[in-house]
């Protein structure tokens, strides 16, 4: 599956549109990971549990984007964006969507 | 004189978390821009646009993907006391500033490491979101000050820029 944040994707010619495909998840970290950030936050520089937390959220939802374009038979998704949300302290949301099409080779 | 101790005792914790915000906070920053410039040399050569179209892509290589890169970076004790005190009276807070800067750095800095590593040359449509994760100190009860950002970009193989016919050099160069 062809994945790209552009509209369109060089040497492939979109022949089918399939429409907007999407996944989300929520997640939170645990306090443990809470009380290390807030150490951090004493003297600066990166946190790396909520680097962690945005990576595997991330992941999660493009891997819920891609399962919904699968379904949709689709073979590559253009257009993805990725929106956050932070519904509670400590919890975010991640939310990945995109256009799923079927694409073919140029000339072919 | 005794009232004057007690406040001073009060105040040591503070005093205390402000100091090493002057020392180790500005020391992790410094140290943390001379990572990125040198980081920055490595990759130099990875072209990054914001541009939704692919600027002169090779006409027969593997399809593109998309990078994704993410970074929290925390505040200091310092800045965020110094950043409150600001707040109060309002104008620019410089030293939240450097740390977006440090933030958008780093990220567009990963998302290009990872290109070079998957053997792409270039990165087009390069998008910088701010990410909202609540940062929460249990300890403390409060909210932490920190940037999350969240970096994506689709990556490709660029051509070699084809070379211009003779005639054509000529007539640029005596044009100019």
């Amino acid at each position: 599956m062809i994945v790209v944040n552009t509209d369109a994707i060089p040497g492939h010619r979109i022949v089918e549109v399939k429409g907007i495909v999407q996944g989300n998840t929520v997640r939170a970290k645990h306090a443990g990971r809470d009380i290390a950030a807030g150490l951090k936050n004493l003297v600066g520089g990166e946190l790396r549990g909520y680097t962690e937390l945005l990576t595997e959220s991330r992941q999660e939802a493009v891997n819920r984007m891609l399962n919904h374009a699968q379904q949709l038979g689709a073979n590559a998704i253009v257009s993805v964006r990725f929106t956050t949300s932070s519904i509670t302290s400590g919890a975010s949301e991640l939310y990945a969507y995109g256009t799923a099409v079927i694409v073919v080779p140029e000339g072919a | 004189m005794e009232a004057l101790y007690g406040l001073a005792f009060a105040l040591l914790p503070a005093l205390f978390l402000i100091v090493l915000g002057i020392f180790v906070g500005r020391s992790i920053e410094r140290k943390h821009f001379a990572d990125l410039k040198r980081r920055e040399v490595a990759v130099s050569h990875v072209l990054a646009t914001q541009m939704k179209t692919f600027h002169q892509p090779k006409s027969q290589a593997s399809p593109p993907i998309m990078l994704v890169s993410e970074v929290v970076i925390s505040s200091d004790y310092l800045k965020s006391f110094v950043g409150a005190i600001q707040n109060f009276v309002g104008g620019e807070i410089h030293g939240f500033q450097t740390l977006l800067e440090r933030a958008r750095r780093e990220a567009l800095l990963r998302m290009k490491e990872q290109a070079l590593e998957r053997g792409y040359d270039a990165i087009c449509c390069v998008r910088l979101n701010t990410a909202e994760i609540g940062g929460h100190d249990p300890a403390q009860k409060r909210a932490i000050v920190m940037v999350s950002l969240l970096a994506s970009g689709t990556a490709y193989r660029r051509g070699s820029v084809e070379p211009m016919p003779a005639e054509a050099v000529s007539e640029s160069a005596s044009g100019q």
